[in-house]
């Protein structure tokens, strides 16, 4: 764990590079680049979906943004929740992401499902280097944990470090997950690509994966809602596996529908 | 438009300049820090467009490939600006922190040379070249610096330092 990567000294002033940052360049850049890379195998206009991550990338910063700020206004009970220290949350990256879509795919004339669906392996490997990130930075920790892989986080920069205590390496688990689903949709065939299968199949395998291991998160954000019982992730996460049960549905009626 | 894409460019690394050396100022340097990689991400659509729109028309599209490169350059040390000085001068701005002249980063020992250390609640010991009556030692930094120097934000703040409710971090 090491919060602050290197410090450049500027004069007599010191700049921080702060680890999370430097993973979170990096896996934008991977992600872009392997995107960019399937576009190309696939023959879209790269023009196209250059512009296209460009807005997802932004829009996905502010989703993350607001929904962080909308979980502190929750926790506060008072709007001047939004004046305190800003933060992200993965979720909010998510949705932001999904809002713009359509509009990309309406403005630069981009099939930008098929994209979507050729690219979950890329998204999957830069949300993992995302999270080791976190790791690194010494946020998103675990519940107090004496057992194997227990990590103690002692750098005082790092968030986790106030509380003390051993702790679950929640974000290797986490990016050991992703990187397994990494591998296996890399390893599976891209069938009917355009028809968001294989995107849906992300986003219910990794809200699954997220249900099962928040109750190991450790940080005092967790149980905002209903007096304390579901975290912000885990009420999306379900809302999200519910919403991908029932595209699944439709998708199942109306290819039955069609074959009669 | 592939133009205005490399403007962008331009303005996010100056923004991103202006960021780092405007931290110690309340929100102005926010302003500047989180402005540079909207500009760069600004300007890698505008970029995108202008080659997608070249390719069609059957135009020159290198002033867009510039433009596309030069902002995909530029977002890295923009987003590492406002990931360092955007987020430190947001808790600046809102009061959080506690500027303090002796702060440094130590990032081969792990911890701040100077701050509060794990189990030490509050300001950290001053140096002894800078209790009253001490003598400055050649290889230590003066105790007071020029008047009128704006004092160096301590980034991130020491958790021990300033308890609060909950660690503010993505989730």
């Amino acid at each position: 764990m090491q919060p602050v990567l290197t410090v450049i000294r500027l004069g007599d002033r010191e700049l921080p590079i702060g680890s999370y940052g430097v993973m979170l360049c990096l896996a934008l850049v991977v992600v872009a680049l392997g995107v960019l890379a399937t576009a190309r195998k696939a023959g879209l206009d790269l023009g196209a979906c250059i512009a296209a991550i460009g807005t997802t990338v932004g829009a996905g910063f502010v989703g993350a943004a607001l929904l962080h700020g909308l979980v502190q206004c929750v926790r506060h009970g008072s709007l001047q929740a939004l004046l305190l220290p800003p933060g992200m949350a993965f979720f909010g990256a998510a949705l932001g992401v999904g809002a713009v879509l359509p509009l990309c795919r309406r403005w630069l004339e981009l099939p930008v499902l098929e994209l979507a669906d050729r690219s979950v392996p890329v998204l999957c490997l830069g949300h993992a280097l995302g999270r080791i990130g976190c790791l690194l930075g010494g946020c998103c920790f675990g519940r107090p944990w004496q057992g194997a892989l227990a990590i103690h986080y002692n750098h005082p920069l790092a968030p986790a470090a106030a509380l003390g205590a051993a702790r679950h390496p929640y974000p290797l688990y986490e990016a050991t997950g992703l990187l397994v689903l990494a591998v296996v949709f890399a390893l599976l065939p891209v069938r009917e690509p355009g028809s968001g299968r294989r995107l849906i199949a992300y986003a219910a395998s990794y809200s699954l994966l997220r249900l099962g291991l928040e109750p190991l998160r450790g940080d005092v954000v967790r149980g905002v809602f209903f007096g304390g019982a579901l975290s912000t992730s885990q009420l999306i996460a379900g809302g999200v596996l519910v919403g991908c049960a029932m595209l699944a549905l439709l998708r199942r009626r109306a290819h039955a529908l069609g074959h009669t | 438009m592939a133009v205005g894409s490399i403007v962008f460019a331009a303005l996010a690394l100056a923004c991103a300049g202006l960021g780092v050396i405007t931290t110690p100022i309340p929100v102005l340097g926010a302003v500047f820090s989180f402005g540079a990689p909207a500009l760069a991400l600004a300007g890698v659509v505008m970029g995108g467009v202008a080659m997608s729109r070249g390719k069609r028309a059957r135009t020159s599209t290198d002033a867009a490939v510039a433009g596309v490169i030069f902002n995909g350059l530029c977002f890295v040390p923009a987003l590492l600006t406002a990931l360092t000085c955007g987020v430190c001068n947001a808790l600046w701005s809102g009061g959080k922190i506690e500027a303090r002249r002796d702060f440094h980063f130590d990032v081969q020992a792990g911890t701040p040379r100077q701050g509060a250390s794990p189990g030490q609640p509050g300001r950290a010991p001053e140096p002894p070249s800078q209790r009253p009556g001490a003598t400055p030692q050649p290889d230590q930094p003066p105790a007071a610096a020029p008047p009128g120097a704006a004092p160096p934000p301590a980034f991130p703040p020491p958790p021990i330092q300033q308890p609060r409710a909950a660690p503010e971090e993505p989730q």
